[in-house]
């Protein structure tokens, strides 16, 4: 391999190297202080490593690679080239008709060498037919998130409808960019649209012991649990963080169901001294491996000894708010809950400033990582009839604390065993994007269906979570039937990584 | 007439907002690309809807190029273009490349490359209906 080049040269090794998708080979051709500049980006990237880190995100996130010439025009020192690329993307699901989704776009690429290395690597061409999908289509019954603009701002293109507010999902990035940035960097999200259902006066614990299944009575403020909200049935309404920042007051921070109301029935007759509303509390996620960096300098009270699933009063960029140690990636992270929506864009774009220097993306939840560390949600639950113990939640039960909303249901699962449980799936070949569960199939008949089926970029294959009979064993196969055919896959545990 | 002669000319029509000048450059048959307009037009009833479409909605429209490189059959260049549309306030400045290539003394291909995706507003929608020029 050689280590000088010309310009030409240089030309030809990046797109053959690309095709291969060996970054590796790429170490010697940049100069050190090397200019790289695509329209994805909104500035430049300057240095060899930086610009390798993007060539290998990006790369991480394409596949069936093919770049074409058509046109060279060059000097030693210089080159022109026009030509087109062609690539599958990896993470966006073909077409519900089955057809590939496909990354195919002419460019103009610009590549100047000066001492047999290059120094500037510029490529013209038109991004928007790379936008995955146009922004979704917007009506006012639905709550606008106290961080709207912020994430416009930020590029927002689609959202899905979460406690009847518009929750931002998928931004002008790709699934490889957001999973790099959330697994290797920094990444925030606008989770306004998580509401909490605030129990506050003082029986407001003794209520909270009432409405979740798990044990509170040794509760302390500053104390976070996950658990569970069932209806009498046993089945799970919601799973949410349970905060309990001050005396007296508890927050269930919860996905997407009409919890306040729920509780307010609830608590109507319980006959306790508790209130229930939702307050304008409208938290952000700060989740990655350098959010305890980014966040240090930001928050007033010393962040390093919050330990998992803690919170605790401060300021952060100045505003009051709750901070605790919990989050939806199944890694380091944070969440960060304004006291008022009236500052949650001043906090948004102190965020926002104090995230450049860590690479901080703006991204929805990442569902690609949740599902390998078999993170759930209240969506996984829903439309299933689905109780604790076949959700793999069984721990999140005690039986034994006192009476509670759903504990006789919930005790004859646990005398009975239960009908059906969660399982891991690897899944052979590609999938087409899930909008409804997939009915599963083997020589027994119809075993279960898939709720959650997504890209693994850790396993680089498909898996799944399904909720299935109880016995089906690790290691039997099964058939997927979705919208685009039939797939195979293995029965595995959660989480995958 | 050599292909730097041809991208000259076309970018001095094109800043002239010159329909005539620039139309009079394109073969008959000639494919125009420009991501503003969205659309691969052909032909130049197509390119006369294309070019007449860029001059209404801007108030200014002006290609600058800073480098270029030919060869007997392609010349590829790079520069910028700043526009303002009527609409707005302020303009924009959008780099471009511009590719090139000429048969019988005509254009036969013009592709602009520029990110239009900031600025797709300007036409999206169908603009070319049919390939008959606009009547206006």
């Amino acid at each position: 391999m050689p280590t000088t080049y010309t310009a030409g040269n240089a030309l030809r090794t990046y797109c053959e190297a690309f095709e291969r998708r060996a970054a590796d080979e790429l170490v010697q051709l940049f100069a050190d202080d090397a200019v790289f500049e695509l329209p994805l980006h909104d500035g430049r990237i300057v240095g060899r490593t930086a610009i390798l880190d993007e060539i290998r995100t990006a790369l991480r996130g394409l596949e069936k690679i093919k770049v074409i010439l058509e046109h060279i025009v060059e000097s030693d020192t210089e080159v022109f080239a026009e030509g087109i690329f062609q690539a599958d993307p990896i993470g966006i699901h073909p077409r519900l008709d089955g057809s590939p989704v496909r990354l195919d776009f002419k460019f103009v690429a610009i590549v100047t060498v000066s001492d047999g290395k290059v120094t500037r690597w510029s490529e013209y061409f038109d991004t928007k037919p790379l936008k995955p999908r146009e922004r979704t289509h917007l009506y006012p019954i639905s709550r606008r998130s106290a961080y709207w603009e912020g994430t416009v701002d930020a590029g927002v293109s689609e959202f899905m409808v979460y406690n009847h507010t518009y929750l931002p999902l998928v931004y002008h990035h790709s699934p490889a960019e957001e999973y790099a940035a959330l697994t290797e960097r920094v990444t925030l999200w606008d989770v306004g649209g998580e509401r909490q259902t605030e129990l506050r006066g003082p029986d407001a614990l003794r209520f909270a012991q009432y409405l979740t299944t798990r044990d509170l009575s040794k509760l302390k403020v500053g104390d976070c649990k996950y658990t569970l909200v069932c209806d009498p049935d046993g089945q799970i309404i919601c799973d949410p963080v349970l905060l309990h920042p001050w005396k007296d007051v508890i927050w269930l921070s919860h996905g997407d169901a009409d919890l306040t109301l729920w509780a307010t029935g609830v608590a109507m007759n319980s006959g306790l001294n508790v209130e229930v509303r939702e307050p304008d509390v409208a938290p952000v996620q700060i989740q990655g491996p350098k959010s305890l960096e980014m966040l240090r300098g930001l928050v007033e009270s010393p962040l390093d000894g919050l330990g998992f699933y803690k919170c605790f009063t401060t300021k952060v960029a100045g505003i009051d708010a709750v901070v605790s140690r919990t989050g939806w990636s199944g890694g380091l992270g944070y969440e960060v809950f304004p006291l008022s929506s009236d500052q949650a864009m001043a906090l948004w774009n102190g965020l926002i400033e104090a995230g450049r220097a860590y690479g901080l993306m703006v991204t929805g939840p990442n569902v690609f990582r949740a599902v390998e560390k078999g993170v759930t949600d209240t969506a996984y639950y829903s439309n299933s009839n689905m109780n604790p113990y076949e959700a793999g939640h069984g721990r999140l039960v005690d039986l034994e604390k006192g009476d509670f909303v759903g504990r006789l249901a919930l005790q004859k699962v646990a005398t009975e065993g239960a009908k059906r449980k969660t399982v891991g799936l690897l899944i052979d070949g590609e999938l087409p994007e899930l909008e409804w569960y997939w009915p599963l199939s083997d020589e027994r008949g119809n075993p279960g269906e898939v709720r959650w089926a997504v890209h693994s970029f850790e396993l680089q294959r498909n898996i799944a979570i399904a909720i299935a009979d109880a016995g089906l064993e690790v290691g039997e196969t099964v058939q997927i039937h979705h919208q685009a055919g039939i797939s195979r896959a293995t029965v595995t545990t959660v989480p995958f990584v | 007439m050599t292909l730097q002669i041809h991208l000259d000319s076309y970018c001095k029509a094109f800043n002239g907002r010159s329909l005539d000048a620039a139309l009079s450059l394109f073969s008959d048959h000639a494919l125009f690309e420009m991501p503003l307009l969205g659309q691969r037009l052909f032909g130049k009833g197509e390119i006369t809807a294309g070019l007449r479409r860029i001059f209404e909605v801007t108030e200014s429209a002006t290609i600058a190029l800073s480098g270029r490189k030919e060869s007997l059959r392609v010349i590829i260049a790079e520069g910028q273009l700043d526009a303002k549309l009527h609409r707005d306030s302020s303009s924009v400045r959008i780099p471009l490349a511009i590719s090139l290539e000429a048969q019988d003394g005509r254009i036969s291909r013009l592709s602009t490359y520029l990110d239009a995706r900031p600025y797709r507003l300007w036409s999206d929608r169908v603009i070319f209906a049919t390939s008959q020029p606009s009547s206006n």
